[in-house]
């Protein structure tokens, strides 16, 4: 039995934002920068679920769900949604898939168009769907047309040189050695120059170093690595001419050998030749070619009453479809962004800070919708936000990122309840809480996010983390499993070690001040009259 | 029973725009003593930063309106003081936070000469080069430190002003503010204060640009303090980075705060007394502990039940019903009587007491006021 492959599925994500290089940077020999938004992600989301995405701004959550969508081109990594490999899609073909996955925007000013009204927001998706379920309907037989032909070429092609080797099979012997004779040339040509060029670049940082480097050597110490390159070079030279002499005399020996090969029977050759032509004949088995129904152009009436149908999902009256976006409040405007998402029946929505401009009680009115609408339509989010609360109201499972990785993932409760990794701890002592008691409580971990250009190796917490040792400045955390509770990652050298340390201890609490009178309402304030 | 240091009383500002006549700030009372952080809570629109900045007069006039009510700072009404005489009373009188630390700071300028501008204007009142608005009572001085001397006559002012009356008096060089300036720094808790010196405020993080926005209210020496939603626009660890500097400096400054969040886990951390705004008005106030423990007034309540906390298997979550109302068609009565769960026939009339006192049990604090004709059975909802 095969298991069904998750929704979707990131692998090593990366994406990196390339920094323009200077003239001084060139003139200085600085090598291209980068910066490192996200780095290395791998996470995988199943339908129906709510994954959620923590941390601070900068740590590339954004940037994950816009990979995600295929709104920003991965730098590396792979990404599946469905089983299908998404970042091989492109054109048309792209457009087409685009529907199975909405985002809802953060800014939700900046997100509708100001000059538009709210049927012509909400539809502008529609009218492409439509738009690309035309051109589906007509493009997808081509399509299977195009790619059985290629396929048949290329079988053909196959069952030829299997006939010639078959039945010439000193040729096809002669032609293997050769083949591979040229290709190890090739092949140990490139390695002899990449060795020569790595090998001149070590000698040229050595005796120039670039303006921020080490101080230049003095000339003796310059000739003498001048001529350490030289021999090097030499002595690496003679030795590939050595080899490739050795290798043409085996070469040539074994081309000898196939001369020994005898010739095939007559019979046998047109038996041969009759399956290859039978074969031939056959050729692969013909596609079924679907028939897919075009639907018809969509109009504005079409469009206007589907809005209309869609409005009440999200709470709004289908009243406002000419209004415009400045005539709603904050809530109002999310949830028009909302319904946008909605409106193409996606099987995944990003929901990039979706509550994070709106006050608590509304904030509370949105979240419940969208749980609703998950129980509904059984539709999967990502929901990205720096609000702890809302992902613990709204997610199955939560990953907490930091500087472009994920530091720990896991379900809700194990991350909230029992977080491990010492970021998490950090994130969640530094919540302010609607509880007086905290008053006299101090938050210790220090220091700004460091930045992302081009980060250097070892875990990215630890000039930061309270718990550091040596080793977490070299080595890169991997993100394991903890024993015992394999849904629940870490990425953290000290994973077991710190676990049972509570997010409380990062805070310290200080007594109260001499002849302060904070905290104590019994000292209490003159009533207004 | 010592004078307070801000009393707003019965304070009403419209704004008069085309689309008609808004009701930002309708009938607040609000008493600010000295050395105590009033916190102020309520959702966007309610109108907490019309009433921050109005206490300035910060708000351009027009569109708002100050329609009645007086704001009473050390003993002078604010509101009919002439505009020409306001900047007096901003910086060494009334020092303000604001929001959005990249937007407050001026890019043009090093955060030296920002601090040492704020630092400049409060040597020229203190020595009278500049004319003050009121005395009042001496502030606090929290750098426990003498001034320093002040030498070289010849040396340039940093503040091109009143030259004759600064040579006249007394001038200061780059290198007097620079110790005071890295003072403040040091008091807001910036490590290697001489580098943030001459850096511009683009080239700082979020919550550093934030500490030099305290650090230039800090040092005009203001007797009080209005802080804007000043970690709102921060990020959570940083947020708790600043909001740890603004507990502290609270015990160590003992000034007098206004503390606008719309943030309740915030504004309990960091206030004494609390107020809810909603609709313009002043809802509830008192100590926070009482108001955590146990509101007196329905949207209080409702408000602080709509924090999420727990997880999706207690959906849904409670939320208030309804939506806020627009401010130039408020409803007849009690404001939040559309949305409340306790409303009767006499909401939708009477608009109700303004903040009265509410009994509560033996031994508690008289001070906790709402307005809401049924604060008593408050209690009593989920």
């Amino acid at each position: 039995m095969t298991i069904a492959p998750p929704l979707l599925e990131t692998e090593g994500v990366a994406k990196f934002f390339p920094i323009v290089r200077t003239v001084s940077d060139i003139v200085t020999g600085r090598k291209a920068r980068a910066i490192h938004a996200v780095d290395g992600v791998s996470i995988t989301v199943q339908a129906g679920e709510t994954v959620g995405l923590i941390g601070e701004s900068g740590s590339g959550k954004t940037t994950l769900g816009w990979v995600v969508a295929r709104l920003h081109e991965a730098t590396s990594g792979a990404i599946r949604f469905e089983g299908r490999d998404i970042l091989a899609l492109e054109g048309a073909e792209l457009r087409y898939w685009r529907h199975n996955i909405q985002v809802v925007f953060q800014d939700p000013v900046g997100s509708l168009d100001p000059r538009l009204t709210v049927w012509q927001i909400v539809g502008e998706p529609l009218q492409a769907q439509n738009q690309m379920q035309r051109w589906f309907a007509t493009h997808e037989p081509k399509r299977i047309r195009r790619e059985y032909r290629i396929a048949s070429r290329k079988e053909r092609n196959r069952l030829t040189r299997e006939f010639q080797a078959a039945v010439h099979p000193k040729a096809a012997a002669h032609r293997k050695l050769t083949d591979d004779y040229y290709k190890g040339v090739t092949e140990r040509a490139k390695l002899l120059e990449a060795d020569r060029e790595r090998w001149t670049d070590e000698y040229q940082a050595a005796v120039s170093p670039s303006r921020d480097g080490p101080p230049r050597p003095p000339a003796a110490e310059r000739q003498k690595r001048h001529a350490e390159l030289l021999a090097r070079v030499r002595d690496r030279t003679t030795r590939a001419k050595t080899e490739e002499k050795r290798l043409r005399v085996e070469y040539r020996a074994a081309l000898k050998q196939t001369n020994q090969i005898p010739p095939v029977p007559l019979p046998e050759r047109q038996r041969l030749r009759d399956e290859y032509r039978a074969a031939r004949k056959r050729g692969l088995p013909t596609p079924v070619i679907p028939k897919i129904p075009k639907p018809p152009r969509i109009n504005r009436e079409m469009i206007r009453a589907k809005v209309q149908e869609a409005l009440p999902l999200v709470g709004l009256m289908p009243e406002i479809l000419d209004q415009y976006p400045h005539e709603f409040s904050g809530g109002g405007r999310q949830r028009i962004s909302l319904a946008r998402a909605l409106i193409v029946n996606p099987k995944l929505i990003v929901l990039d800070e979706p509550t994070s401009a709106l006050d608590v009680a509304v904030q509370a009115q949105i979240l419940n919708r969208l749980i609703e609408l998950q129980r509904e339509r059984g539709l999967a989010y990502i929901l990205i936000t720096h609000n702890v609360a809302a992902v613990r109201f709204v997610a199955d499972r939560v990953a907490v990122m930091y500087l472009g990785q994920i530091v720990e993932l896991g379900p809700v409760r194990q991350v909230l309840e029992r977080p491990v990794h010492p970021y998490t701890k950090a994130l969640l002592a530094a919540l302010p809480v609607a509880d007086v008691r905290r008053r006299r409580t101090r938050f210790r971990i220090g220091g700004d996010i460091p930045t992302l250009i081009d980060p250097k190796p070892g875990c990215r917490f630890a000039p930061r983390c309270p718990f550091v040792e040596e080793g977490c400045h070299t080595t890169d955390p991997p993100l394991l499993p903890r024993p015992g509770t394999p849904d629940h990652r870490v990425a953290c050298l000290r994973a077991e070690e710190v676990a049972d340390i509570s997010p409380a201890s990062l805070l310290e609490t200080r007594p109260s001040p001499a002849g302060s009178t904070g905290g104590a309402p019994a000292a209490a304030a003159p009533s207004v009259s | 029973m010592t004078q307070p240091v801000l009393s707003i009383e019965h304070l009403s500002i419209d704004y008069e725009v085309g689309a008609g006549v808004f009701h930002a700030v309708s009938d607040v009372s609000l008493v600010v003593p000295p050395g105590r952080v009033v916190g102020i809570v309520g959702e966007t629109g309610c109108g907490k930063s019309t009433l921050a900045q109005a206490i300035p007069r910060l708000l351009p006039e027009p569109p708002a309106h100050y329609r009645s009510g007086k704001i009473i700072f050390q003993g002078t009404d604010l509101i009919p003081v002439p505009r020409g005489k306001l900047p007096q009373v901003r910086g060494t009188g009334i020092g303000m936070i604001f929001q959005e630390p990249l937007n407050s700071l001026n890019p043009a300028f090093r955060v030296f000469d920002q601090i040492a501008e704020a630092i400049q204007m409060r040597h020229w009142r203190e020595e009278g080069i500049l004319p003050v608005f009121h005395p009042g009572p001496t502030p606090f001085d929290y750098t426990h430190r003498p001034l320093p001397e002040p030498i070289d006559v010849l040396s340039r002012p940093i503040v091109p002003g009143n030259a004759k009356a600064a040579v006249a008096k007394k001038v200061r060089t780059r290198s007097d503010f620079r110790k005071e300036v890295l003072e403040y720094l040091r008091l807001v808790r910036i490590n290697d204060p001489e580098t943030i010196l001459d850096l511009y405020p683009h080239e700082l993080s979020g919550g550093m640009r934030q500490r030099i926005m305290i650090a230039m209210a800090l040092s005009g020496k203001p007797a009080l303090l209005i802080a804007d939603e000043p970690t709102s626009a921060l990020d959570v660890t940083i947020q708790a980075q600043v909001l740890t500097l603004m507990k502290e400096l609270i015990d160590e400054v003992q000034a007098s705060i206004l503390y606008i969040s719309h943030d309740l886990g915030v504004v309990a951390e960091t206030a004494d007394d609390l107020g809810v705004m909603y609709a313009g008005q002043l809802v509830e106030f008192g100590p926070v502990a009482d108001i955590f423990e146990a509101p007196r007034h329905p949207y209080t309540k409702s408000l602080l039940r709509s924090i999420p906390t727990r997880y999706k298997t207690d959906w849904p979550m409670p939320t208030i019903p309804g939506s806020v109302p627009n401010l130039s068609r408020l409803p007849r009565g009690c404001r939040f009587h559309p949305r409340c769960a306790l409303a009767k026939p006499i909401c939708a009339q009477d608009p109700g007491p303004v903040l009265r006192v509410i009994e509560t049990r033996a031994g508690a604090s008289s001070s906790h006021q709402a307005s809401c004709h049924f604060a008593e059975e408050v209690a009593s909802l989920p």
